[in-house]
């Protein structure tokens, strides 16, 4: 056991009667304060723990420095409260060793059911100590480190030249800290914490789960819909133009069956580097209501530079929603250009719609797209600080 | 259920009933888009003399 000296950076041997010194380091210039001063009791997990030490670490480069805080309770020993970039992890040290292994998608080790997969490995070393500590505590002290993740879970490998040391710990919210501590100031928080479980799992687990519902019922609902469509013919009217003036029809009456339906007007021609028109309207010879109709075709083709071309089509069909049923006769216009065109005007009842599905299942999909890439995002940035990063090729890309 | 989730679930069973509405009484959605009409038939008529 050993008491650190933040002041003056002697570390004594708290078992020596004479607490002799075994180590003295150099205080840094404008170290931290603890976020949590050293004798402040919290309430973590239903049971009391007191911050009885206080560690500044930091890698080999010190680019990334990180605080620790060693916590007490007389019945349950030490735990660790880890803090990041203001993300906090609470750690226990494990008294057994997870087991590992060495998977296509990189190192793991598995605890308690969870696989966890490596996020980082280096070594760590320690710049400031301040309080008591279990071990003989040595600035710098340098270990070798294997960090695991499972969000919201991270088991830790810490192995020196005398031991090797697991821990397993958990995110904790700083709320909760701030709660459990009674801080007044908060270290400030950024990035994506290695173990900082998504805030947009559950909401992308349950969007995705109602999400196949819904595709299910539109996917069942068109099918029905195509299986029900029965496309009948229900008026056909063949005619032929002359070009020029437009020609008057006014078709024999014909029965629309059943309710509501739709309604396709085809128009098929024998235009040729020409085009046509039917302009007219149907009506309900019962209510008298009448539905404008018109459509046109064209038909163009030839040859340019050795190549065969055509645009357009002599045949073409429109689609008129919710028609009622009943007696009808069509009066329609028709124009062209041809010297003589022979067209039909046909109605076909009922035919299968695929906008409505489309546009539908397009919109239902809106929200599991979005979903899904802020939980790509997230977890682009959770490992981006990370040399084994499973979206390392993407991350480049982008 | 997450606020989020409450909320794409009551828009997509309106989407979903709108689906199946439009398909049993034959209209498409398509012709309202095309004619900045949400009228189911997407069009006008006129009584016939």
């Amino acid at each position: 056991m050993s008491v650190a000296c933040g002041s003056c950076g002697s570390v004594i041997d708290a078992n020596d009667e004479n607490y002799k010194i075994i180590d003295k380091f150099a205080v840094p210039k404008g170290v931290e304060a603890p976020a949590i001063p050293l004798g402040t009791r919290g309430k973590y997990h239903g049971t009391v723990w007191e911050v009885v030490g206080y560690m500044i670490r930091c890698d080999r480069s010190e680019m990334y420095q990180w605080r620790e805080y060693l916590l007490f309770n007389p019945g349950k020993g030490f735990r660790w409260l880890m803090e990041f970039d203001g993300h906090w992890t609470y750690l226990v040290m494990m008294k057994n060793a997870p087991v590992e292994s060495l998977m296509s998608s990189g190192r793991q080790v598995s605890h308690l059911g969870n696989h966890f997969s490596l996020f980082h490995t280096g070594k760590a070393k320690v710049r400031f100590a301040m309080g008591e500590f279990y071990w003989n505590v040595e600035v710098p002290g340098m270990v070798d480190v294997d960090d695991y993740i499972c969000p919201p879970e991270i088991v830790s490998r810490e192995a020196s030249a005398d031991e090797v040391v697991w821990s397993h710990g958990e995110y904790v919210s700083p709320e909760v800290i701030r709660q459990a501590f009674n801080i007044k100031e908060m270290p400030s928080q950024f990035g994506v914490s290695p173990c900082q479980p998504s805030t947009i799992g559950p909401t992308r687990d349950q969007v995705f789960k109602w999400y196949a519902i819904f595709a299910g019922l539109l996917l069942f609902g068109q099918i029905g819909h195509m299986v029900m469509a029965d496309r009948l013919t229900v008026m056909q009217d063949r005619q032929i133009i002359t070009s020029g003036i437009g020609k008057d029809f006014v078709t024999p009456t014909f029965k629309i069956p059943g309710g509501l339906a739709n309604l396709e007007l085809l128009l098929a021609s024998n235009v040729s580097n020409n085009w046509m028109e039917v302009s007219g309207s149907l009506i309900n010879e019962k209510t008298g209501e009448a539905y404008p109709m018109e459509h046109g075709v064209e038909y163009y083709s030839g040859y340019d530079g050795g190549e065969a071309w055509s645009e357009g089509n002599a045949t073409d069909q429109k689609l008129f929603s919710m028609i009622p049923g009943g007696d009808y006769h069509f009066e329609y216009t028709a124009t062209g250009a041809a010297p003589e065109t022979t067209f039909t005007v046909a109605f076909n009842r009922e035919v299968p719609m695929y906008f409505n599905f489309l546009f539908c299942f397009s919109l239902i999909s809106l929200f599991p797209i979005f979903i899904g890439w802020r939980k790509h995002r997230f977890e682009v940035e959770r490992w981006s600080t990370s040399d084994f990063s499973p979206y390392w090729s993407q991350e480049e890309d982008e | 259920m997450t606020p989020f989730t409450k909320f794409y679930v009551g828009f997509s069973t309106v989407l979903v009933l709108v689906f199946f509405y439009a398909n049993f009484q034959g209209w498409s959605l398509w012709h309202s888009i095309q004619s900045g009409s949400w009228s189911p038939q997407g069009r006008t008529t006129f009584q016939h003399k």
